[in-house]
Parts: structure tokens; sequence; C-alpha cells
């Protein structure tokens, strides 16, 4: 049974709410054990919150967003380009700051609480029902910038929602390529890299910068990612590794 | 000398292979106690409101990552009901200057971490902290700021206590990250020498102390020797040590014993009195003055003889050089209370430091006699013994730095260890003695190092009268390697500058360091003597009180002849001080005749 198959039968009451459902289908064209893992040192963490609903028809919209964004997990989970925080982690930090479930997962919240999580990017949606059709917006957010780096949309018939899920995240996905931050996937720098860069700093405030160069080389040489060590060694003309 | 009694000689070459492995080599002349590191001996305090100690706690984790010798900063806080720690903590730099150097610090990092929480704007339910950090670095030879740094830090959490500590740690990882602060710390400490100038006050009541005084207004005043003779028709002269103690005084009215004071002052044209009687002068000859550490100006030596009723602690004396400036210091030939440390190790945890068969009997022994009635005895709770799994490194540092603060200048503090010393291989100038839980490739962070000890003499112990006995296994050296030589028994001679602090010693420089079960069942040749001594037989004058002096005698002729020469015990200190009262008891089962 494919991944999708076993998604599709866990939030099938949940979708009742806005149509009824198709009859379940196997898809063949993406079996789980076909997707490449992911190259968790590398790609970014992502967080999916549940989404907003907005019901034009005064329904409760409240667990539509939350299997819209369990749905959007798995959608995403399936993907290379990102890494996904486990469902229950948000579910439970979420329960553990006591926020009100039908309340507005709004962008600060979102990304704070991605910050929490280790992620390094969050995912938030809204949902837009009308009596015959439905809509559906995702964005992402740069946790440490909190700027939204890409957003996407789709709308359709009411009865096809489960297709509409999985086009946004193929129109979310398709080119992704998020940069790992430095300070969430990458080891910190020992502290003898450290201890040569702040020394650096200090030569370079002083104006020895001879000293600083060889400093902040040494850094480097202790940690050859240490990307606050680089920029200083290009701000000082002496290269960088 | 039969193989048995190589023992302790055994340990030593093998530490010294030891040694010899971690550095190539290690030279045998320096005895001087200094400290000297890549990075200097640092002491970080930063006080922030609510005291959790986050900020100096996240710089401190950065610098023993770094490798910065650390002063434990619990070791201070142990001392928190001091009026220095609570001025320190509430901002003031002097204290905390002197914080830093009471407790053997180069370099002192004081700051100040502010902190406040908010409700989250928009949840309500989440809590934003926001902290700023100021930090600014101070070397303690001579108190100049070196470096200095700001940091802000910012978190959300889901309660005060998480934000608040969020944004602590957050604002330190700015300070150490993103600044030169400790950059400038080192790049200060490669291109200054440490100079150690003004870090170490001179010894409490020492001839150099007088001498500073005289470089004020007036004469300095030191004491060479007190002494006391027993009051005439009363049981109080052999109770305790052999002579009255203060706190016996209200015991015997009307009672007074005749003391004798033996003194140094410095100044021009001095007249002293004691107890407003002329004292006769005579100048200090050139070679004497050269002996006490008298480098500068005239010096004159008194003697005087007075009487001292029951129920009086001190003597007065009043020096009045020729402009008329007057100094008025105290003596008290009595001693108050009586105080001890006893150390014992054998046990090493290190595979690579050879164990010792009878240090911790030893420890044991010389504990055993200083409760018994032959020493006064010592209070049960003015004793702290240390033998081998209790003398950890932390344990030693409590008991220098913490319990002997109990300590009062008028009273007498006894120290003893038997264990391995020797210099860090890879900083020969770096001198420890050997806790139980050191590490000899690490000496550097698990030594306990002579520094301390001289730190916590000078500068946390008041007593004016002092006692310091070691057998540091190979205390004088390692004889036939001279490329492994061991100074610590110079390094024992240089705690003190001239006073009254004394120390004994095991060995001659060069020389071994015996045990063997032949003494006593099984000691130490050096302590089984001072044993022997104390309970008697070094009353050389028969007048049945024992004096350090009169031990140490009895220790060097005892040792020397024991052993054919091979250990010579080596004393140094001016004056005398009682130990114990001959033929009261004291020979417990271990240290029987045999």
């Amino acid at each position: 049974m494919s991944r999708r198959l076993i998604l599709i039968l866990a939030v099938a009451p949940t979708l009742a709410l806005i149509s009824p459902l198709p009859a379940p289908a196997q898809d063949p064209s993406r079996p789980a054990t076909d997707v490449p893992a992911p190259d968790t040192a590398r790609v970014p963490t992502v967080a999916v919150f549940d989404f907003t609903t907005t019901a034009l028809t005064g329904e409760d919209g409240t667990e539509v967003g939350r299997a819209l964004a369990a749905m959007m997990t798995t959608e995403l989970a399936a993907r290379p380009a990102v890494r996904v925080v486990d469902r229950q982690q948000v579910r439970r930090l979420i329960e553990t700051r006591q926020l009100a479930l039908s309340g507005r997962m709004d962008e600060a919240r979102a990304v704070e609480l991605a910050k929490l999580l280790g992620a390094e990017y969050s995912v938030v949606g809204s949902v837009w029902l009308e009596p015959s059709r439905v809509r559906i917006d995702l964005r992402l957010l740069d946790t440490a910038t909190g700027t939204v780096e890409r957003a996407s949309k789709q709308q359709g018939p009411r009865d096809e929602v489960l297709d509409l899920v999985t086009a946004v995240a193929d129109a979310f996905t398709h080119d992704l390529e998020l940069p790992a931050r430095s300070g969430a996937a990458a080891p910190d720098p020992p502290a003898g890299a450290v201890l040569a860069y702040s020394r650096g700093l200090d030569y370079e405030r002083r104006g020895m910068d001879g000293r600083a160069v060889e400093m902040y080389r040494r850094a480097l040489e202790l940690f050859p990612r240490y990307e606050a060590a680089a920029a200083a060694l290009r701000r000082m003309g002496g290269g960088s590794r | 000398m039969t193989p048995s009694t190589m023992h302790r000689a055994t340990a030593v070459f093998v530490l010294a292979a030891a040694l010899a492995a971690a550095a190539a080599r290690v030279p045998v002349t320096a005895q001087e106690i200094r400290f000297e590191s890549e990075l200097p001996r640092t002491l970080v305090f930063v006080p922030e409101a609510g005291g959790s100690g986050v900020a100096a706690s996240g710089v401190g984790s950065f610098l023993i990552e770094a490798g910065f010798p650390l002063v434990d900063p619990a070791l201070a806080h142990t001392a928190a009901q001091r009026e220095l720690v609570q001025a320190a903590l509430q901002g003031d730099e002097g204290a905390a200057v002197r914080l830093g150097r009471d407790f053997g610090a180069q370099i002192l990092i004081l700051g100040q971490a502010d902190w406040g929480t908010s409700p989250d704007p928009i949840s309500g339910t989440l809590v934003t902290g926001t902290s700023d950090v100021r930090l600014r670095a101070l070397r303690l030879d001579e108190g100049a700021v070196v470096a200095t740094a700001e940091g802000a830090g910012r978190e959300i959490e889901a309660t005060d206590q998480a934000a608040r500590n969020g944004a602590i740690r957050a604002a330190v990882d700015e300070v150490i990250e993103e600044t030169g602060f400790l950059g400038a710390i080192v790049n200060d400490w490669e291109a200054n020498a440490w100079t150690g100038r003004g870090y170490f006050e001179p010894d409490p009541g020492s001839v150099e102390s007088a001498v500073r005084r005289a470089d004020g207004i007036g004469p300095g005043i030191a004491i060479l020797g007190t002494r006391v003779r027993p009051a005439e028709g009363t049981d109080l002269t052999t109770r305790g040590i052999g002579v009255v103690r203060r706190s016996e005084a209200r015991e015997a009215d009307g009672v007074a014993n005749v003391v004798e004071i033996e003194g140094v002052v410095v100044g021009r044209d001095v007249a002293v009195t004691v107890e407003g009687e002329p004292a006769s002068l005579e100048p200090v000859r050139a070679v004497e003055a050269q002996r006490l550490g008298i480098d500068e100006g005239p010096a004159s030596r008194f003697v005087a003889r007075t009487t001292l009723s029951l129920d009086r602690d001190s003597v007065e004396i009043v020096a009045r050089d020729g402009a008329g400036n007057t100094r008025t210091a105290f003596a008290s030939p009595r001693i108050d209370e009586r105080w001890a440390v006893i150390i014992g190790i054998g046990d090493y945890h290190d595979g690579l430091i050879p164990d010792l068969d009878f240090a911790a009997a030893d420890a044991r022994a010389v504990h055993d006699f200083l409760r018994s009635d032959a020493a006064g005895p010592f209070e049960e709770d003015h004793v702290l013994l240390l033998t081998d799994e209790q003398a950890t490194g932390r344990a030693m540092r409590e008991a220098m730095f913490v319990f002997l603060q109990q300590a009062d200048w008028d009273d007498l503090v006894v120290i003893y260890f038997a264990g391995h010393g020797a210099p860090d291989p890879n900083r020969p100038d770096n001198l420890y003695l050997f806790p139980v839980d050191a590490e000899i490739g690490s000496l550097a962070s698990t030594g306990f190092p002579m520094w301390d000890v001289k730190t916590a003499l000078r500068r946390q112990i008041a007593a004016e009268r002092v006692v310091v006995i070691a057998d540091a296994c190979h205390s004088a050296g390692t004889a036939e390697d001279a490329d492994t030589g061991n100074p610590i028994g110079g390094a024992f001679d240089d705690l003190f500058t001239p006073s009254r602090r004394l120390t004994l010693t095991a060995a001659d420089v060069n020389e071994l360091s015996y045990e063997d079960a032949r003494w006593g069942g099984g000691h130490g040749v050096f302590t089984w003597h001072i044993l022997q001594g104390l309970q008697g037989d070094a009353d050389a004058d028969g007048d049945g009180i024992v004096t350090f002096v009169e031990v140490a005698s009895f220790v060097k002729t005892g040792v020397g002849h024991a052993t054919d020469g091979r250990q010579n015990p080596q004393h140094s200190g001016l004056g005398d001080v009682p130990l114990a009262v001959a033929g009261a008891g004291g020979r417990g089962e271990d240290a029987g005749d045999r």
C-alpha cells in the first residue's frame, strides 16, 4: 500500500466535512520506495503548521485546516528537497504552549515555533471554503529572517480536494532549492577556532592587519566552514579558503 | 639499606618515568612558585539578578573548552558569606579584584547580566526574554582593563525562566562569538609578560609586611618569635600544648605567664616599648638583614620580657621613629585556637602515578597524634583529615581556601601533606601536588598548584603562625636523574618570606624520601621520626614541651641516621612554636617502638 493511500484513509473522516470522498485509489506513480532518501545532513528542515480556515458556508473549518496540514506534511516528507519535522512534535509543542487550536496561526508565531522545533523554515497555509469550491494557499517562511521565501496556491472543486493538495505540494516544491542554514545544520565551530577568530577581531580593531589575517586563517584551518572567519578574510583582502 | 626500604623511592622513579614520557625534559632548577601558561588562570564573576548564574556558566564553559585554566567559581561562591563576595556581587570592582587574587586568578572577567521578560504581544502565551551582558577583563597583576564587550540577546519561550536563560545565553554567545573580547585577553597575555607585581600580600606578620608598612608613614614592626614561660603554681602550665591558651584564661584568675618577645623594627631612629617599658635595641647587621629579606632602610632587633596575666590576650608593642611617627602592633604569645589540615594520598586513580604504600597511614598517624592529649588535643572540628579517596582536588582546595579561613591571626595552623608532587611536564615552572584524582597528562586542570598553596597561605589564612610539613614523595628531587629532578621541596621553601611561618620538608634537593614497613609497621621514615619526636623524644631541653625547632632538629638527625645520610629533611622559618607536651601520651598502636 502506498504512503498516499494510508494518508487518505487517515484523513477520510475529516474530509467528509468537505465533500463525499472519492474512492480511495492507489497511486502507482509515486511509491514510497522510489523516493530517494534525502541527504538529511544538507537539506533544510521545515515545520508544517495547521492551516487556517475561512469558511463561507458557516461550517467549523478547524478540523479541515488540521487535516490539510497533516496531508501536506506527508506530501512534503515524500520529497527530497526538504526534511519535515514530525507532526507529533509540532502537535506536542502547540499543546505544551497551550495555544488555542482554533487560534490563528499567523506567520510571526509560526516562525517562532519553528525555531523552537529546530526548523529553518516553516510552512503555513490557509484554506478558503466556499459551498462548491476550495482554495489552498501555502507560504514558506525563513525562520532566520521571517521573510516569505515561496508562495503557492491552487483552487478547484471541493470534491477534488485531494488532488488539489497534491497539486499545491508539487507546485510548492518544484525546483525548490532551499539553502541549509549553517547555524542549524552545521556543527558549531570549536572553541579554538572561535578564540582564533576573536583574536583576529581584536587585532583588526587595533589595526594590526597582518596578525588579524593570520588569526582568521588559523580559525579557518581549525574549522573550514567558518563563514564569519572567511568573510573577515575577504574583508581584509586576505582571500578565502 | 635493604631493598624493602625503597618503596617510596621506587615510586619516585616510576613517576619520573611517567613525567619524562609526557615531556622531553624537566629542569631541576625551577623552585620559585610561578604559574605560567599559554592562557591565564581566569575567574569569571558575572552576577545577575535572580542568581541563576547563566552568564558566568556560559562564559566559563567556553573558557574551559578553549583550554583556559579556570579558577573554580564554586570555590569562590563557597565563601559567599564573606563581605568581599557580597561587595563584588553588588558591583564593587575593587572587591572583585581582591576576590580574584584571593583565589589565585590572573585574569578576572567581571560583568553584569541584565534581563527582562514580557508576554508575547501576539499570543500572550509565550514569553519574550531580553538580556544585555556587559563584560570587562582585568589583569590582576596590575589591575589593568584589557578587554570590554557588550552583547544583547532575545529569546521566546514558554516560561519566564526559559526565556530569561535563553536570552542571557544568546547575549553571552554574541560576546564570545562576535566580538574580540576573549581574543583581546589572549593577545594581551601574549604581548605582556605576567609581572606578579602587587599580586601576593606579604605573609601575615612577616618581616616583609613590616617593611611595606615602613614604606608609608611610620616604622614597621615584625614579631620574630615569642616564648611563654610556664606559670608557676598552676596545672594550667601543662595543659594544652604546654602553655595556657587564651580561651582558658578565665579559669585561672590571678595567674600570669612570663613572656619573651623578639622582633624587628624598620625605620630611622626608632625606639620601642613593650607594654610601656623600653625594649633594648641593636642594629640588624647586613647579613642578618639579608636573611630577613630587608633590602632597604635601617632595621633594629628588639627583645623584651614582660608578664601577661591570663585574662589578657596580647602584648602591646609601640615603635616611634625620629620624626615622631608611631606604630602599634600586638603580639599574641599564647596560641588561641589550633587548626590542622592533614592529607595523605597513596592510592592514585591514574595508573601512571605510582601508588605509595604508607602515605595515608602517615596522615592518619599525624591526625591521631594531634587528637591525643599530648597535642592538646586539637579540637575535633578543627582538624580536617583527607586520605586517598577523600583527597580530591576539590576537597584539597576547600580545605585550604575555606576550612582554614576560620583561623584567626593569633591561632596556629598545621598543614601536613604526604603524597606525590611534581612539575607539569609541559610547563616545568608550574609545580603541583597530586590530589588522588590527578591525571599526569593534564596536571594543569587536575593537579593542585603550589601557586594555590601560596595563594591560600598569603590571602586566605590569617594565622601568623603556620607549620607546613610536607613529604611530597620526592619532595626534594630525584637525585639519580638530573633531567627529571624535582623542585617541589624548594617550592615549599618559597612559600613564605621570613616570618613565623615554618616549613619542614622530607628531604634535601636531589634526595629521595623513603618509606618502609620497619618504621612503625609502615610509615615514611620522615613522618615516623616526626611522630617519635612529638611524643617526647625531641624534647632536647627537657622542659616538657616539644617545639617545632626541637622536632625539626630531631627529625634531621634521626632520618639522616636511619637512611645512612641519604635523606636529610630541611626546615625554614623564624621563631618557634610549641607543638606537644612530652610524655603526655599520643603513642598509639601505630606509633609504637619496633
